[in-house]
């Protein structure tokens, strides 16, 4: 009886311990994710610890390092060097941001089937990841870093500071995500901090429509293409104003342009595009000067616009140290400050939008890819095997094909055109880090613009103000000198004489300094107007960037708070260019009551997009509907050659001046021949159909759904911050769309000594279990900021603030 | 007296050892104590299983307070329980199963080396 007994009980109880140690159904080890010592209840940080005084010893801190926690859980680091500060800010970044760091790096690198294993849709993210050639990239930029001694130390004590982090985690102390993913981080190193650039590289230079357009013109015919796709349009405010002359630059050689497409057949180009970042990721930034501000001293503003997410894509800190007092946004996973402000200058970047990777056919030897063509002779390839680890599962291989002009990232054997190398100035050796640590400790314009010469991609708009009373844009980065033309389409890769020649000289790169009008501005537009003398082409936004011109050229008397309601404004220009077009278009058109209620309501609309107005969504159906009459001979052809629609301004110019263009023709309908107001008074009726009375409209931030979703994605939905309740829109100032807007709110005051407020729409800690995780969404929705502290000492902090001593543990 | 005092004995084991070993140390807690106490086998599951419940569901308790329920709300979300308190429930549970079969199990162990059983005293 007693063995039975003893048999019964152990058996049991072995198989429930089995059961709770083992990963089911999608879960961790249920054991281990529950218990109070290790599972997630030690991700619940005590409401009353969240910022508590410490004292730490680390390995590798030279000096002591002094660290203020303030109540928002921003570091303010006071090292005795720069190198320890960098140090100190790899191990708190770390700690609030580990599994972050880690999971952007390893979708970088085309590893996230290591963690996700088992599923078709991560393996083709991680194969195009590794086509894209992002580790190769960052290879090439460890290897120039190295050159640099004094930035590359800066790098090694950030990447230190991360390690010693790791390895004084205990399993209680991994963040949540580890738990649930059941893994645990590695060691971090430079090349993880190059990952990070070149991912950020991606996201900003990643965006390129040259199959499409490729297609659209070989479908299209020269003229119709020309007139649907125009490289500018006449209402575009360049950064650079169209008052600047470009004469100094008259020894530039205007070289024979690139613009056959005879050799291309659109029957063998591929029909799909690579998925590609969101086109409209961009960013606004300003610099007002003295002469129209309150206190005569410049204001710098600053929002970028990215995906919105917790954990944020910035990390605020301070970084204190003989010559260094800098505070602002970081990367986490990158050291120094990336967008902020010292005693002296403030900075702010902008995404340029100038096509920067550009896409060559590739004519093989045979199948085994051995050979290519190259001037006439078959060349090498250079093949490299990509061993993707698959969890639970048998490593993946791919070989991607390196060539003379970079990665080979279509390959379709039965498409010969849709074998495509990708030329990407990404990876090219480059000195970014530099920029920013030079960035960090510059005093003044000159500092500033020598700081801006060492950097090559991803191009930004460098805006800046000095408290000597400076304002300064550069459009800067690295950019290859094309031929008219050259980038914009899919090129003869068979020939080198297509390849880029040469780099446009730093000095020749736009830019303004103290302009006449007292501001400088940029929001992702064209830097110049089309008399520049280089070619260059891309995907540039139109209506922020004369919003912002508008607004700014109005404002006098410019204080922050009045900077605030620029960056809020929800004002959109494409509604103000559309909506005259479509009601003149509509004419005294018959309508019916709703109608005509509707019609009412968008001419009495101010063209704000206001979270709780109605008219917004209104509108956006009424020109939606428009339009997607309009480009319905190109919706017709999507399914066999690659397709792009035409801009919003060329279109709605394109009923403005000629309503009887062909392509306001239905093609369904063979028996008559619509024009622009036909399809405008379909547009309102379909409208009016959708919403038929006001009750059934919903309200703009309805409509909008804004949500800050988890970087995880799916898996973590349940992290998300949602619903957000906002104005805004991608065409206003304020971009606030579904999942993306701005990521980061800053305007700095400059003066004897700066003033600045700044805002994230999440918060410093990483662990959904803080309530440091989302504390900045709330201000963030209502348009509140933060004051941005940049201490002198530790002394001026506040009783709320915690102090955290660090030594040496040597 | 033995049941009280197994149930505190698990209590203070079980604190002690989690600082160094993983979920399970609940597991050893009750095993160890029951093989040590040896009563009656239903009474050492019992006394095992208010103990992991006390335990287990105490301490995410008091987390979960200090916490202002920002973490097991969040969680009840990711695994589809609906309420924070729920994961306070299961995890009372989960700890009083742990330690309940543990617990019998170290005092069915110890029967077998017993001259006399329990079933017997």
């Amino acid at each position: 009886m007693k063995y039975l007994n003893a048999i019964l009980a152990v058996c049991l109880c072995a198989g429930l311990l089995y059961a709770l140690n083992t990963p089911l159904a999608g879960l961790p080890p249920v054991g281990n994710l529950f218990s109070p010592n290790q599972g997630f209840w030690q991700n619940a940080v005590a409401i009353d610890d969240v910022i508590a005084d410490e004292s730490l010893s680390l390995i590798d801190v030279r000096g002591t390092v002094d660290v203020v926690m303030d109540e928002r859980g921003v570091p303010h680091i006071f090292a005795e060097s720069a190198r320890d500060a960098c140090y100190v800010q790899g191990y708190l970044t770390a700690r609030d941001r580990l599994w972050q760091m880690e999971f952007q790096t390893h979708y970088a690198a085309g590893r996230l089937s290591e963690l996700i294993g088992q599923n078709p849709q991560v393996h083709r993210l991680d194969k195009i990841q590794r086509r894209l050639g992002m580790t190769k990239a960052a290879e090439v930029a460890v290897k120039e870093w190295e050159q640099n001694s004094e930035y590359f130390d800066l790098i090694q004590a950030y990447s230190d500071g991360i390690n010693a982090y790791i390895e004084s985690l205990s399993p209680a102390d991994l963040s949540i995500e580890y738990k649930l993913m059941n893994y645990k981080p590695e060691k971090w190193s430079p090349y993880k901090t190059a990952l990070l650039l070149k991912y950020m590289s991606h996201m900003l230079t990643g965006y390129d429509s040259d199959l499409e357009l490729t297609a659209m013109r070989k479908w299209l015919g020269d003229e119709r293409f020309n007139l649907l796709f125009p490289e500018y349009f006449s209402k575009q405010k360049p950064i650079i104003p169209s008052t600047v002359s470009w004469d100094s630059l008259d020894d530039v050689e205007s070289s024979e342009g690139i613009n056959d497409l005879g050799f291309l057949d659109n029957t063998t180009l591929p029909i799909q595009s690579i998925p590609m970042p969101n086109k409209n990721y961009g960013s606004n930034n300003w610099a007002v000067s003295g002469s129209k501000t309150v206190s005569g001293k410049p204001i710098l503003c600053n929002d970028p616009h990215l995906g919105l997410s917790v954990p944020s894509i910035w990390y605020e800190i301070q970084l204190n140290a003989p010559g260094m007092n800098v505070y602002g946004v970081s990367l986490p996973g990158a050291p120094g400050v990336i967008i902020g402000f010292n005693e002296d200058i403030a900075w702010g970047v902008t995404n340029v939008g100038r096509d920067v990777r550009d896409w060559y056919t590739i004519e093989w030897k045979d199948e085994t890819k051995q050979q290519y063509k190259l001037d006439g002779k078959w060349v090498d390839t250079e093949f490299r095997i990509e061993t993707i680890k698959n969890r639970g599962g048998e490593p993946i291989l791919d070989t991607v094909k390196w060539t003379y002009w970079g990665p080979v990232v279509y390959e379709n054997p039965q498409r010969s055109n849709a074998n495509m190398a990708m030329k990407w100035a990404a990876h090219r050796p480059s000195q970014e880090l530099a920029t920013f640590f030079k960035l960090n400790v510059a005093k003044n314009y000159d500092d500033y613009v020598e700081a801006l010469s060492h950097y090559s991609c991803p191009p930004q708009n460098f805006v800046f103000a000095s408290k000597t009373g400076d304002i300064a844009i550069w459009s800067n980065g690295r950019f290859p000198n094309k031929r008219d033309q050259q980038g914009r389409f899919i090129q003869d890769g068979t020939s080198t004489a297509n390849d880029w020649q040469g780099d446009i000289p730093f000095e020749h790169n736009p830019h303004i300094k103290n302009p006449e009008s007292g501001f400088v501005a940029s929001a992702n537009q064209h830097p110049t107007d089309p008399s520049y003398p280089y070619y260059y082409s891309g995907s540039f936004a139109d209506y922020r960037g004369r919003a912002a011109h508008k607004l700014l050229s109005e404002s006098d008397r410019v204080t922050a708070e009045t900077m605030k309601q620029v960056q809020m404004s929800s004002w959109s220009f494409k509604a103000a260019d559309e909506v005259p077009i479509l009601l003149s278009l509509l004419g005294d058109a018959e309508l019916s009551d709703r109608e005509k209620e509707i019609v009412n309501q968008i001419q009495n609309w101010d063209y704000v997009f206001d979270q709780d107005s109605k008219v917004p969504v209104l509108y956006s159906e009424f020109s939606k509907n428009f339009v997607y009459s309009i480009v319905d001979e190109i919706l017709a052809v999507k399914d066999s050659i690659s397709t792009t629609w035409p801009d919003n301004v060329a279109l709605y110019s394109l009923a403005a001046n000629n309503p009887t263009d062909q392509i306001f023709d239905i093609i369904e309908t063979t028996d008559k021949v619509e024009n622009a107001q036909m399809l405008v008074r379909a547009a309102i009726t379909k409208t009016a159909k959708k919403y038929p009375d006001d009750h059934s409209i919903p309200l703009w931030w309805e409509e909008k759904e804004t949500e800050i979703g988890h970087l995880g994605d799916d898996a973590f939905s349940a992290f998300a911050i949602k619903p957000i309740k906002s104005s805004g829109h991608g065409s206003a100032l304020n971009a606030t769309k579904n999942s993306w807007g701005p990521s980061w709110r800053m305007i700095v005051e400059l003066g004897d000594y700066p003033k600045a407020v700044g805002v994230v729409p999440a918060g410093q800690s990483g662990n959904p279990g803080s309530p440091l995780y989302n504390n900045g969404v709330d201000p963030w929705t209502r348009g509140d900021y933060f004051d941005l502290n940049l201490f002198q000492s530790i002394d001026q902090r506040s009783e709320k603030d915690a102090l955290i001593k660090i030594n040496s543990a040597r | 007296m033995k049941f009280y005092l197994s149930i505190i004995l698990i209590i203070l084991l079980g604190v002690g050892l989690s600082f160094f070993l993983p979920w399970w140390s609940l597991a050893i807690a009750a095993f160890v104590v029951e093989f040590l106490l040896h009563q009656h086998a239903f009474k050492a599951f019992l006394a095992s299983f208010i103990a992991g419940l006390i335990f287990w569901g105490g301490w995410s308790f008091w987390i979960d307070s200090a916490n202002s329920y920002i973490m097991s709300t969040r969680m009840a979300d990711m695994i589809g329980v609906g309420e924070g308190y729920l994961l306070i429930i299961i995890t009372m549970i989960l700890g009083g199963l742990i330690a309940g079969l543990s617990g019998w199990a170290g005092q069915s162990i110890r029967n077998l080396f017993a001259k006399t059983s329990t079933e017997e005293e």
